[in-house]
């Protein structure tokens, strides 16, 4: 750790003896950063994993249309478990206070819009 | 006519009447090079939905239903487009889906 010690203006620094001189000491943040992520991975179990339901295209149904060769034939749907784990979260909708900053802001101020023009539209 | 022979060419393994989006670049010298794209991604979501046309209100109305492997289907061919070749599949099936969600066809597990 670093260690910086301070000194006050140079009238104070007589009056001080070694106990009540304020040291400053700067340490990095890994120390805490690595605390919290060891709490973090331990309470892994509070986080829920989301579970999805079953695909309605079950395993072997076949992808009528999406063909469009004349030597092909429609791709089958693989079983859940084939498919990347990111296509499942894609309709997910992201709660409003989970969304970015700009995001929120955009909707607000689109509402607001809206809510003006209907309240002008008014007769 | 020069375009034309070299179309066919390209496209003689597709199926006919299926809609072929092409990007021609022509230069002065009236030379050209052409790049043959995947069909059009609300006609796809339509075969796939099995309808003919898309709902008239979308959002109000539902024309079809169409199951996230039918989105991940259509991404691997939209991946092919030489347009996409940096974008990743996940990014891809997003705006399949923000397609479907355009031509009123809904889009389930």
């Amino acid at each position: 750790m670093y260690t910086r010690v301070l000194f006050a203006n140079a009238g104070v620094r007589s009056s001080w003896n070694a106990a009540q001189q304020r040291v400053f000491s700067r340490g990095f943040a890994s120390s805490l950063v690595s605390q919290t992520a060891e709490t973090n991975a331990s309470s892994d179990t509070q986080k829920p994993v989301k579970k999805y339901p079953a695909s309605l295209a079950t395993h072997g149904t076949v992808l009528k249309g999406l063909n469009i060769y004349k030597q092909g034939k429609d791709p089958v749907a693989l079983k859940d478990e084939e498919y990347p784990d990111w296509l499942w979260t894609l309709l997910d909708e992201v709660p409003f206070e989970e969304k970015t900053v700009r995001e929120q802001q955009r909707l607000t101020r689109s509402k607001a819009i809206k809510e003006a023009n209907f309240m002008k539209s008014r007769k | 006519m020069d375009f034309c022979k070299q179309f066919n060419d390209r496209t003689k393994d597709i199926i006919l009447e299926t809609p072929t989006p092409v990007a021609i670049s022509i230069k002065p010298d009236r030379t050209f090079t052409f790049a043959v794209k995947s069909p059009p991604t609300s006609w796809l979501l339509k075969r796939a939905a099995g309808v003919a046309k898309g709902a008239a209100q979308p959002g109000k109305e539902v024309a079809g239903t169409v199951s996230l492997k039918h989105i991940y289907a259509i991404s691997q061919m939209k991946a092919k487009d030489p347009v996409m070749s940096h974008i990743g599949l996940d990014k891809i099936c997003k705006s399949v889906i923000a397609t479907a969600k355009s031509a009123g066809i809904r889009v389930v597990h």
